[in-house]
């Protein structure tokens, strides 16, 4: 299944900002080969589901994938639903530092912003 | 739809009654028998009617550790641990306890939710390598309790309960039958789960009868969970309350991190916003209380009666109720309200958990 808006497949972005750090991460790792982030929702937190990240170079046949500033972001088709339209940035002011979800869907975020409601 | 009745159901004889959806002994031999059994000797109460869910897969804790509040994730085969499945309001949905067995991790819930969870499970269960399903038919479940509770399986049930942690279980054969044991006490009262099959339940059963147990009904069973100050869904536990409320701090971890309704639970307790607090309640002897009377102190309801218990033999009527912060202190008598008659004194807190503490 694909939601389009336009006629515009939408799917999850990711900021150049937030791309440059998930390469930092995964050379730190010493991570060889398409480098991506497996970007996923579990059920939990404080608000009834949240994210789950992990920088990975494993592509499973039923993902579904966008290739964005030299990186893959990989959706599982159950998190897609939830995670439709979302934009992965990168903050690293002075209020914390770390990777974001900017979710469209998302109608309660809890005050650490790892946990929301649709 | 017929009710249910327990593998026990024509052993235990007494008066049946209709609860939870079970045909069950209300009272099985005498008020003050059963009652005396359970607070000074040792009692076994069947209670097959609460809800047995097993939980089976890879991210089965890993996914109670983010629903509810007590950290579960570590449990490791034969450790158990109380924890309470919250909405996102931090209000209870249930306390369950959750035992890892090895092959499967068993949840008992209060009687009645078993679908309530398993739908909340599903809902939640997005990825994970898990399946849930209902044992509450498919064994029997008994409750053995009192003081001398852990003498009896030791000394003449032959288990081995040094290895036994606090909410946990161990695998133990008593008079050549399977059993699970598992650290259930009622409040401040030592009492022992025992999982075992339909088809031993009999032999166990007249077992334990046989050596001195002695079997009571619900009515007896509730006394003595009123008396202990442990919450029952419905009355004291559901929706409308939170567990800080229902004074279940002890089945809350402050440090695991997120679960759904941890923010609300960790602002009521940092800000000390508890509205009000779950009291045991003792009725003076002309009190005519019900479920759900009022309690009033200078002419306002303050507070509401949630259980009632009555001690055999003459004993005081006592029971439990949601009271005001302000007026929540042990040895404050307050009137109850009409056309209901007399006073109730407070006695004491439900679990640990009290004003300031």
């Amino acid at each position: 299944m694909a939601i389009t808006q336009n006629g515009v497949e939408l799917g999850v972005s990711v900021s150049e900002l937030a791309a440059k750090k998930i390469k930092y991460f995964a050379e730190k790792d010493g991570m060889v080969g398409d480098v991506g982030v497996r970007v996923a929702v579990k059920g939990g937190g404080c608000s009834g589901l949240t994210y789950d990240l992990a920088i990975t170079t494993e592509e499973r046949d039923t993902d579904k994938v966008v290739e964005q500033h030299g990186i893959k972001v990989m959706v599982d088709k159950k998190s897609y639903i939830f995670l439709v339209g979302t934009e992965l940035e990168f903050s690293d002011g002075l209020n914390g530092k770390g990777f974001v979800f900017v979710n469209p869907n998302a109608k309660k975020t809890c005050g650490c912003g790892t946990s929301f409601s649709v | 739809m017929a009710l249910q009745r327990s593998a026990l159901h024509r052993l235990t004889g007494g008066a049946i009654a209709e609860r939870f959806g079970w045909e069950l002994p209300a009272l099985i031999s005498t008020a003050s028998g059963e009652y005396l059994a359970a607070t000074t000797g040792t009692a076994v109460h069947d209670i097959s009617y609460m809800g047995r869910l097993h939980a089976i897969g890879a991210d089965a804790l890993d996914l109670l550790n983010r629903l509810s509040t007590n950290k579960v994730i570590d449990l490791v085969p034969g450790e158990g641990a109380p924890t309470i499945l919250t909405t996102d309001q931090g209000r209870i949905l249930d306390l369950i306890h959750v035992v890892n067995l090895e092959d499967h991790i068993l949840m008992i819930t209060s009687p009645e939710l078993q679908q309530t969870i398993i739908d909340w499970l599903d809902k939640y269960t997005i990825m994970e390598d898990l399946e849930v399903e209902d044992h509450t038919t498919a064994d029997t479940l008994l409750h053995l309790l009192g003081p001398q509770s852990r003498q009896w399986l030791e000394q003449t049930g032959g288990v081995d309960l040094d290895g036994l942690s606090a909410y946990g279980a161990v695998y133990a054969q008593i008079a050549d039958t399977g059993v699970q044991v598992i650290d259930k006490p009622f409040g401040p009262l030592p009492g022992f789960a025992l999982v075992l099959s339909n088809q031993d339940a009999p032999a166990l059963w007249n077992n334990l009868v046989e050596t001195g147990v002695i079997p009571i009904g619900t009515e007896a069973y509730d006394t003595v969970r009123v008396e202990n100050a442990v919450p029952a869904y419905g009355n004291e536990m559901g929706q409308p309350y939170n567990p800080l409320e229902a004074g279940l701090i002890g089945s809350i971890d402050f440090a695991k991190g997120c679960y759904i309704g941890q923010e609300v639970i960790a602002r009521l307790d940092t800000y000390q916003k508890v509205q009000k607090h779950l009291v045991t309640l003792r009725f003076s002897p002309d009190a005519t209380p019900s479920p759900g009377a009022g309690l009033v102190q200078d002419g306002k309801v303050i507070g509401r009666v949630t259980s009632l218990g009555s001690i055999p033999d003459g004993g005081d009527t006592i029971g439990m109720g949601y009271v005001r912060k302000a007026f929540a202190s042990e040895g404050v008598t307050l009137e109850l309200e009409t056309p209901a008659e007399g006073s109730a004194e407070i006695t004491g807190f439900s679990q640990l958990f009290g004003p300031g503490v």
